[in-house]
């Protein structure tokens, strides 16, 4: 009987490697065909991975005109520079790469406008600039938990850049902390303390926020 | 001390908001608008010199280029005025010795 759960239990091992196999092999077949241009692969990369970025990007950037105008970019990005695509790191950890690099370069480039927008002012740019989305009412969030997570990403918006990125993915995205030290090239240690210190500014925020709201 | 004690709680539901989050699609049809864009920059023939030219390392060694021929005119300038104004300095003291006299 022993011998027989033991038997059964590494055929079902061994079946479980093969998936996996197969599954990195499906995918290293696709980025193969990206590499030579192949659009098919390119659309099939877009069409399993589009909600990947989308709901990564819009965790960040917050907004939906944004999340959608960055979300191209990624991919257009992919494909400019699939070839060095090494394999070092997953091939989803690696669009999650990008994905925070474009993010992070349109609320630096927010900022910059935020800064001169007293002088742009006087020269009469009416420049339309969505820095400041008064309400982000993200789609995947329960109806009644809507206020309340639109107060959390308004918080959030004033995080430093590495806190707002870590706290953003774990919590928005749902990446395990080891998966956010690959994206952000930083040890596992280095996010459990910047999360850490996230939730511990993101509580003072909002306690700021309650007792100026009463 | 109650009302610390609600602000610690509605706190809290705010941090919890996020929990069971589903993630956000894009709208429908996102890989034709992808393809429409891509298309958009592909037919641009100006898209690839400024995407060159705006590479800060591109635009860096441009600049670089440019300060260092403009000096490196301006020091061979310099030069020049330098040997003007000794060859007529060697002209006028010429002129006021008796090394070379002159001719009559």
């Amino acid at each position: 009987m022993i011998i027989f759960i033991a038997i059964w239990r590494t055929t079902i091992r061994m079946a479980e490697n093969s998936l996996n196999v197969i599954r990195n092999e499906d995918e290293r077949q696709l980025i193969q065909q990206l590499m030579k241009g192949d659009e098919s692969a390119f659309k099939q990369i877009v069409e399993t991975r589009k909600s990947l970025v989308y709901n990564t990007v819009f965790g960040l950037l917050q907004n939906p005109e944004d999340a959608e105008d960055v979300t191209q970019e990624v991919f257009i990005k992919v494909f400019e520079v699939i070839h060095q695509f090494k394999g070092e790191s997953s091939f989803s950890t690696w669009i999650y790469r990008i994905a925070v690099t474009k993010s992070l370069e349109l609320i630096r480039k927010g900022k910059r406008k935020k800064r001169f927008a007293f002088i742009t002012s006087l020269f009469g740019e009416n420049e339309e600039i969505r820095y400041d989305p008064p309400e982000v009412n993200h789609p995947g969030v329960v109806l009644e938990n809507r206020e309340n997570a639109n107060k959390l990403f308004a918080a959030i918006r004033q995080l430093p850049e590495n806190q707002r990125v870590a706290f953003t993915l774990h919590k928005v995205e749902g990446i395990p902390y080891q998966e956010i030290s690959e994206i952000m090239n930083m040890s596992v240690s280095a996010i459990e303390s910047l999360i850490h210190r996230a939730k511990t500014n993101l509580k003072k925020i909002l306690k700021d926020y309650y007792l100026n709201n009463k | 001390m109650q009302m610390e004690k609600d602000i610690t709680q509605k706190v809290e539901a705010v941090l919890n908001s996020l929990d069971g989050i589903e993630r956000a699609a894009p709208q429908p049809f996102f890989y034709t608008r992808l393809m429409a864009r891509m298309e958009q920059v592909d037919e641009s023939p100006w898209n690839k010199w400024m995407q060159l030219l705006s590479k800060p390392s591109v635009a860096v060694a441009i600049l670089s280029l440019f300060i260092i021929l403009n000096g490196v005119m301006l020091f061979s300038r310099s030069n020049q005025e330098e040997d003007n104004n000794s060859s007529i300095n060697d002209y006028s003291l010429a002129q006021h010795s008796n090394y070379y006299p002159n001719p009559e």
